[in-house]
């Protein structure tokens, strides 16, 4: 039963308009873009760091659950909202409070979408560098509660390798600002690199100072194909070695390639094994180094063809199979899941070639699809979940791709996060000790256990 | 207290530990008024966790040290506690060119690492300006060097962790992948604590290719409006592989290096560019160290040219003021004989640029980063060592408030 004075205060704080009850609101804010679900007992829509505070003042006081939320892309279960919870969405707090392109700074509110932020700084011939698949919708601060990636992730890094400093609501209502933003010179710990990658755990970011950098002068995109998946692997370790560094190398599997030519009828090379498409940017002489390297790579690595596009036409004809791939994949079979594990990238050929063998040993479909330049594999396991056998066989697989995962040196998530999705997995990627201080850290952040309960660490029980 | 029966505890369970009463007796120096009573260098880190653990048990503090050149900048000086020298935990554990790391032990020094990873054409892309650092302490104290616009600080390099804990576990965090976004990233807690929560023993590091060229360009300019000038073309405007742009005075005129790192071809375009347009020349002459100075400043690169102007005010034969710089960071040192008036001045002015003044290292700006922070700062340091055996004396990480 909601509590009318908790929704009347809610009310006063944020205004009437800029709180949700309604059953049918309440179950749109129930889930993320995982297969789990919750049951919030309100949506607010604070407009201000002050909204927020008073927000989690009350929460403090009545023992509720908190939920921050942005878009609800997450794909492990992160922003799936705690029973009885109170979903702070902080899309209404979307500005850009400043735009420095001097120091190629720029402070935005939480809620403002990756998207925005890239529009609003390329007049100054810079870019926001993380570009998650879902920056159209996802939000800065789902961003960085994720530690979110991207498509250039392999030149520019992750979320946390560009963001300065954070205002944060902390689960106790304290507000700090956190960050070397314009100093670093006296010793100092700095709190902003520990709130990356904490599913909203330990506090709500109100404001983020993000580094920019410059737009590359020129790119260049390229894609080759390879009779094995390993040829493909041991070329990106190669590319790798040779001092390249890519913005973007991706592969794609046999599985994949026939499927998105079945989906676009683009004309792809349908008996090869696998695809690499790789794009690499700097002032116009670094690209031809970059190229000339690659080309040797491809050759060395028996590839069997490769294509460069001339133009931006030919850019996008060359990234259309990639960005095809969900949408063709999704017409195998009813349902699939897709998986997201990282190895050490001399590690990537072998993966590959594991999880092949798994989809032979289950007698399952498996298509891969891999951020193959830092090392990070997407198989998706397709199955008909109306038929519980399938269901039971797919399980199955995703814990043994875990372990040979770990057992290639590799860890449990690569960017989608642990959520509640990958809980189970913790005690296999961590010692009972590691997850015990992690615990005390997170009490320390949130004593009351009430920023997002029941993510990221699992039950742990005490020694 | 306890020290005795913790030195006799420690010999019954550990065999052949080399102790010393003098930091010098292990090659450390350390300031007069930095007097532990018993320094331990352990040669394993199951011994480390013997320390932790019986330093709990007697209430003995724990200082970990690596080379100590930082040493003093983040710890208060005390009399009393052990130092625990991480010079003997010094092995490379796992070195994967293909993927582009390594982990070594904490111990290692910075010119060793860099010496092995040269042979593959790799590097660790923090320049610190002492060799001698070691991988442990550059990470404790999240170091950078000249070369911080292109390669920021240390933190960023590391992507996995084992350390013991205040109270004596085995912690691993990170792993060894360029993703990585399993759980908390307690490694990123401890890179920048200055030793305060954990004895770093192993790191798992991101290492880079050598780029294919590096090139040093220098000009004299006259005058401090013709090193305003060239600063304000050079970092802002121009479009170029900046490592670093640095100068120094020399009487009134100003010698200022460029320093830029990327492909041969693209850099040789540069270098005719900053030739043609300022009159740039390679440059084979050494850096000047721009630590050792009474006064440094550090300002945010949008203000960094008004912070400059604002120095170079100061220029009167009565004030014998020298200016050093490295803009690319931010940073400005000079030495000085300056009044309390003219330093108020100064840090009145750097203040409203929202920088940071360091005199004699005394800070003389304000930071407002607000009691919540340290509190919460607190609160982690009490859940994780609530004895408080862990390097009490952190200027960074206070136990008590």
């Amino acid at each position: 039963m909601v509590d009318k004075r908790l929704i009347d205060q809610l009310r006063q704080i944020v205004g009437n308009e800029n709180v949700l009850t309604s059953k049918i609101s309440l179950e749109t804010y129930a889930f993320d873009a995982s297969p789990y679900s919750g049951r919030p007992s309100v949506v607010v829509f604070p407009t201000t760091t002050e909204m927020v505070v008073a927000i989690v003042n009350i929460a403090n006081e009545k023992n509720i659950p908190l939920m921050p939320r942005g878009a609800g892309s997450c794909l492990s279960g992160g922003a799936v909202a705690p029973d009885g919870s109170i979903v702070i969405s902080l899309t209404k707090m979307n500005n850009i409070l400043e735009i420095d392109p001097l120091s190629k700074i720029a402070l935005v509110e939480p809620g403002i979408t990756n998207k925005q932020v890239q529009l609003a700084v390329e007049s100054y011939g810079l870019m926001y560098a993380p570009d998650p698949a879902s920056q159209n919708i996802s939000t800065i601060g789902g961003n960085i509660a994720e530690n979110a990636g991207g498509i250039r992730g392999v030149k520019y890094g992750s979320t946390k390798d560009h963001i300065i400093g954070l205002e944060v609501v902390l689960p106790t209502g304290d507000v700090i600002t956190t960050g070397n933003i314009h100093s670093h010179v006296e010793p100092e710990l700095d709190l902003t690199y520990y709130f990356c990658g904490s599913e909203g755990t330990l506090g709500i970011v109100t404001k983020a100072w993000l580094a920019l950098s410059p737009i590359n002068a020129e790119v260049k995109t390229m894609t080759a194909i390879f009779g094995s998946l390993e040829n493909a692997g041991s070329c990106v370790a190669d590319i790798i070695a040779q001092g390249v560094v890519p913005t973007t190398m991706e592969i794609m599997d046999n599985i994949v390639i026939k499927a998105v030519d079945d989906y676009l009828k683009l004309g792809l090379p349908r008996d090869a094994e696998a695809l690499l498409l790789l794009e690499v940017d700097g002032f116009s002489s670094d690209v031809k180094t970059q190229v000339n390297s690659i080309i040797n790579a491809f050759a060395t690595n028996h590839a069997l063809s490769y294509k460069i596009a001339g133009n931006e036409q030919e850019r996008q004809d060359l990234w259309k199979a990639r960005r095809s791939v969900n949408g063709a994949l999704g017409k195998l079979k009813p349902a699939n899941i897709v998986h997201d594990i990282v190895v050490p990238r001399d590690r990537l050929a072998i993966m590959l070639e594991k999880v092949a063998q798994l989809a032979k040993k289950y007698g399952i479909i498996i298509g891969q699809v891999a951020h193959a330049g830092d090392g990070n594999l997407h198989p998706t396991l397709y199955y008909d979940h109306r038929i519980p056998e399938e269901v039971e066989i797919i399980e199955e697989a995703c814990d043994e791709i875990i372990k040979e995962t770990i057992a290639q040196g590799g860890t449990i998530s690569g960017e989608h996060g642990i959520g509640i999705e990958k809980l189970k997995y913790m005690p296999l990627a961590f010692n009972k000790p590691t997850l015990h201080l992690m615990k005390k850290i997170k009490d320390a952040f949130d004593p009351k256990n009430i920023c997002n309960p029941g993510k990221l660490l699992p039950q742990i029980t005490e020694d | 207290m306890g020290n005795e029966e913790f030195l006799r505890s420690l010999r019954e369970e550990v065999d052949n530990i080399a102790t010393a009463i003098n930091p010098s007796d292990l090659g450390i120096n350390l300031e007069h008024n930095y007097n532990p009573q018993l320094i331990l260098a352990p040669n394993n880190i199951s011994e480390i966790v013997t320390i932790m653990k019986l330093a709990n048990k007697y209430g003995v503090s724990v200082y970990p040290i690596g080379s100590g050149s930082k040493f003093v900048k983040g710890i208060c000086p005390f009399d009393e506690g052990v130092l625990v020298s991480l010079k003997n935990i010094n092995k490379v554990v796992e070195y994967r060119p293909d993927n582009m790391s390594v982990e070594v032990e904490s111990g290692l020094s910075i010119n060793e690492l860099q010496g092995m990873l040269a042979k593959d054409n790799i590097f660790f892309p923090i320049d610190t300006s002492n060799d001698l650092q070691t991988i442990g302490g550059i990470i404790a104290t999240d170091a950078f060097g000249r070369k911080k616009y292109m390669y920021k600080t240390t933190r960023f390099y590391v992507m996995g962790m084992e350390f013991v804990s205040p109270q004596g576990e085995i912690i691993k965090v990170g792993g060894r992948t360029i993703k990585n976004v399993s759980s908390y990233d307690v490694h990123q807690l401890l890179a920048g604590s200055w030793g305060a929560l954990g004895i770093i023993t192993k790191a798992t590091l991101r290492v880079k290719p050598i780029p294919e060229k590096g090139l040093v360009l220098q000009y004299v300019v006259k005058n401090g409006n013709e090193l305003l000038r060239i600063i304000d073309s050079i970092l802002f405007k121009e479009k170029l592989s900046l490592a670093s742009l640095t100068f120094e005075q020399l009487d009134s005129s100003f010698l200022i290096k460029v320093e830029l790192e990327g492909f041969a071809e693209t850099l040789k375009l540069q270098q005719d560019l900053l030739e043609k347009n300022h009159g740039f020349k390679e440059s084979n002459t050494n850096y000047a160290d721009i630590n050792n100075t009474q006064g440094i400043i550090s300002l945010p690169l949008k203000s960094y040219l008004k912070g400059l102007e604002k120095l170079l005010e100061l220029t009167k034969p009565e004030t014998g003021i020298k200016i050093k710089g490295n803009a690319t960071s931010g940073l400005l040192s000079f030495d000085i004989n300056a009044s309390r008036e003219i330093l108020q001045n100064l840090s009145d002015s750097i203040n409203s640029l929202q920088g940071t003044l360091i005199f004699e290292n005394l800070s003389l700006t304000q930071k407002n980063r607000g009691n919540a922070y340290n509190l919460l700062l607190r609160d982690i340091k009490n859940k994780i060592d609530p004895k408080h055996i862990l390097v009490p004396a952190s200027k960074v990480v206070r136990s008590r408030l």
